[in-house]
């Protein structure tokens, strides 16, 4: 059905993909594996009309589709999630679903403009399509929410749906799993195959949850580096002796725990009430009557479930978010109602959910803004690079790349240490691992415990357990409140993964 | 619970009524050179809508907006008065006039983006004003064109409800656009051009589209314009009414469609109300601004609402009205009903902070 021959893409001097082929049947599900960087991303660019290849051709059901933009690639029957959740923001799940449903309008631009009669029963039709479209992906009660605040795991499943408005033959999913709890994966990789038998579906998917893929694959190929490391059915690939080392990765021993850690609280969080908004647009609080306290040079983990208020705590504790009730102390300050800005002079300083750095900046620069309190200290600025580039090698050759062309796995490497270019006494992380492979994961983890060994506090949010090797403390929230404290150890316990992380024991 | 929908609607219906009253039955009290400021308000409304496209949907600024009405006039007053065809003939002609000029600069408009084709936007402007305004059998020269209003309109009063009820349709067509594919494909391409394009949606076509039909509605708007004057000059069209045209779609608030209208009106009658409000001698009053003119008021007031639009309220007057348009609705405000709780996810937080 899709044929890759042989593509090649250049970044201004570094080879994004090499002389890369793939091939896809009708109705198969294919996955992509690799490292962060390995040009994973690229290919599916290259196969949707974002990019021309500098060498090689596409071809869909037969024709040769190279040329052609990505546009009307969707209407040869293309269609693609994205990483980030490809939705229209501040509209409402209707609004997507018939923006996705584009095609599929019979009438013309022009016909729609004059409002003839007949734009209206199309539009009808479009509408009830939608609605269907929704029951099937069990969303039927969200159709008129605005997609703004709704839990990342239904912004993917409303992608999906925006995906399937498109009346898509083949279909490309970056990470659909990233961001999901393990529970939710396996959910999502059923429904994948339900939905491949009702719609007719071609799936091709780029994956780092290699026991997902194994489950539901029935091809798999593994990039690394630009090029096709290794191709064939899920088992052979995931044994493949070459994919095992380049991906995923060698287990890095677990943190000791530290027995000598001094154990006085340099964060005290007592009776806090969080909501969004404001007046009469307030939401139900988020957070309530939390209290909990984070210890001078520990390692905390927070977990949950989507939509359980952890990136709320660390909004909270950054200064985005002030509580409606409830003190927060830092180092023996109430730094309460204290703005953001105030806090990072303190020392707190947050690293955010999706890395979030300056893309159209280099990573010097975006290294210099993390200083921005010490911006007329040209001696801090200097030591501080030096710190992180010892802590992050791998930014070193590329000082002067925009972040923007960086891989997942650089971004976050980068946004982490532009945190650390404040000098944080506190350093807080949401979702360190998110659309991380193993490899990477394990390696960003094992520096942010270099980091701690600095002599800096981290707490850091977590979808998945694999942060709890690295933890002196962790704590599972739910619905805003506490259910577990207990060590890192602890907490990695089967009972408590399958009854708050949803995770099979 | 039946008795107080009953005076809801009793409510909604002497607001409903008392607006339409306003609108329909108040101007034929006053006198014909009021009803003429009052038209013109009419008429920089479907202006604002004109660049409600642009900005709101397309996302596309154009300090040239001046150029585009004042091409739309003088091309109707050009075919009344000087091939002498009637109304409805030189108002299609300056449609397809006004299409083609905003397709011109729709076509650059995918070469050079954000600050880059502001600038462009702009020189169009000034290059209209000093050569095609300057085409003295176009534009009649300095003592301008003549521009007759249709017969079937002569009276100022029958004009005032002919551009009432263009501008009727042009908030149908609006509202057509953004309930159908096209506004929809301009909401994907503003938000995300690679979501659009992998929903099928073209950028080069949609954007284009936008550049059309706000084109369309601009010369519309100049021939309205040109009509109720009677006579069009060049000088009208200078470069700081499509400053008062950006300032009073964005405080009308864009992509709201009662705000643009309400807005624009507003900006239009600045200094009529203020004369009305005896407010001319209070901006006297203050020593900074001696003798500033009337006809300037919009400039202070504008950039003055502008700020506090950016500042305090970005959806504009629309975003205030909304309240009351929900009323009229018969919907409850929103902190009546009980809106599911939102739940936060790891995701959502980041819009909301």
């Amino acid at each position: 059905m899709l044929e890759v021959e042989r593509c090649t893409v250049n970044f201004g001097g570094i080879r994004a993909l090499y002389d890369v082929s793939i091939e896809i049947g009708e109705l198969e599900i294919v996955g992509i594996i690799g490292p962060n960087g390995a040009g994973k991303t690229t290919l599916f660019d290259v196969i949707n009309g974002f990019r021309r290849p500098d060498d090689g051709r596409v071809r869909f059901r037969g024709l040769d589709i190279t040329e052609l933009p990505a546009h009307q690639r969707a209407a040869a029957g293309m269609a693609r999630a994205f990483q980030n959740v490809g939705l229209i923001r501040g509209a409402t799940v209707r609004t997507n679903l018939l923006a996705a449903e584009h095609l599929a309008a019979r009438y013309s631009a022009t016909a729609g403009l004059l409002g003839l009669p007949s734009t209206y029963a199309d539009e009808h039709r479009l509408s009830r399509r939608a609605e269907t479209l929704t029951e099937i992906l069990g969303l039927s009660g969200l159709i008129d929410r605005d997609v703004d605040g709704l839990p990342y795991g239904v912004l993917k499943r409303i992608e999906l749906a925006a995906v399937l408005a498109t009346d898509p033959d083949l279909v490309l999913l970056d990470e659909p799993t990233s961001g999901l709890g393990p529970g939710e994966a396996d959910q999502f990789g059923a429904m994948l195959l339900e939905l491949r038998r009702t719609f007719g579906l071609t799936v091709l998917m780029i994956e780092h949850n290699v026991p997902f893929v194994a489950d539901v694959c029935d091809h798999v190929y593994c990039l690394n580096f630009g090029e096709v490391l290794a191709a064939g059915k899920p088992h052979e690939v995931r044994n493949h002796p070459e994919v095992v080392r380049a991906y995923l990765g060698e287990e890095v021993p677990s943190w000791l725990l530290g027995a000598d850690k001094p154990t006085e609280p340099l964060v005290v969080v007592d009776g806090v009430q969080v909501s969004y908004g404001t007046g009469h647009h307030r939401s139900a609080p988020v957070l309530r009557d939390l209290s909990f306290e984070v210890l001078q040079q520990e390692r905390l983990v927070l977990l949950g479930l989507n939509g359980a208020g952890k990136t709320t705590t660390l909004s909270m504790l950054a200064g985005l978010l002030h509580p409606e009730r409830g003190s927060i102390i830092f180092a023996g300050q109430n730094i309460t109602d204290l703005t953001a800005a105030e806090r990072v002079a303190l020392g707190i300083t947050l690293v955010p959910e999706g890395r979030q750095v300056f893309p159209g900046l280099s990573v010097d620069h975006n290294l210099r803004l993390g200083a921005w309190m010490h911006r007329h200290d040209s001696g801090h600025i200097a030591e501080s690079r030096e710190r992180v580039l010892r802590i992050f090698p791998q930014l070193a050759p590329r000082r002067g790349q925009l972040a923007g062309t960086l891989s997942g796995g650089e971004q976050q490497m980068l946004a982490i240490g532009r945190a650390l270019m404040a000098k944080p006494r506190l350093l807080l992380i949401d979702e360190a691992s998110l659309g991380l492979s193993p490899a990477i994961t394990q390696a960003v983890f094992s520096m942010i415990d270099q980091i701690n060994s600095q002599g800096v506090t981290v707490v850091l949010v977590e979808q998945g357990t694999a942060a709890l090797s690295h933890a002196d403390r962790a704590m599972i929230l739910e619905r805003g409140q506490i259910v577990h404290r207990g060590t890192g150890a602890e907490t990695d316990h089967a009972s408590l993964r399958e009854r708050y992380l949803g995770t099979p024991a | 619970m039946h008795a107080s929908s009953t005076t809801g609607l009793m409510a909604r219906a002497t607001v409903v009524g008392g607006l339409a009253a306003l609108v329909l039955v108040f101007p034929l009290s006053r006198s014909g050179i009021e009803v003429n400021i009052y038209t013109e308000a009419v008429i920089y409304a479907i202006v604002g809508l004109s660049l409600n496209v642009l900005l709101g949907y397309a996302g596309q600024i154009s300090l040239g907006h001046q150029a585009f009405v004042g091409i739309g006039a003088f091309t109707s007053a050009y075919m009344t008065t000087v091939h002498e065809q009637n109304f409805i003939a030189a108002l299609l002609v300056t449609m397809v006039v006004g299409a083609l000029q905003a397709l011109f600069l729709g076509v650059v408009s995918l070469r050079i983006t954000g600050l880059y084709f502001a600038l462009v936007t702009l020189a169009y402007g000034r290059m209209a004003e000093n050569s095609l305004f300057n085409i003295t059998s176009l534009t009649g020269g300095s003592t301008g064109q003549a521009a007759p209003k249709p017969a079937a309109f002569a009276s100022d009063y029958r004009y005032y409800y002919l551009c009432l009820a263009v501008l009727a349709v042009v908030l149908y067509v609006d509202w057509r656009l953004t309930s159908t594919k096209t506004g929809r494909a301009l909401l994907a391409i503003r938000q995300d051009p690679k979501v659009a394009a992998s929903f099928g949606a073209s950028l080069k076509r949609y954007t284009l589209i936008a550049f059309i039909i706000s084109g369309i509605f601009a010369s519309v708007g100049g021939a309205l314009l040109a009509h109720n004057t009677t006579s069009v000059v060049s000088s009208q069209f200078e470069f700081r009414l499509a400053l008062v045209f950006v300032i009073m779609t964005v405080v009308g608030g864009l992509r709201s469609r009662a705000g643009v209208v309400v807005g624009s009106a507003f900006f239009s009658l600045t200094d009529y109300l203020f004369d009305k409000l005896h407010l001319a001698g209070a901006i006297n009053a203050i020593p900074v601004v001696p003798d500033l003119s009337a006809e300037l008021a919009p400039l202070v007031v504008g950039p003055l609402l502008l700020i506090f639009t950016l500042t305090r309220h970005p959806g504009g007057f629309g975003e205030m009205l909304r309240p009351l348009g929900r009323w009229l609705q018969g919907e409850h405000s929103p902190h009546d009903d009980d809106q599911p709780p939102v739940p936060a996810s790891s995701n959502g937080v980041r819009a909301h902070a």
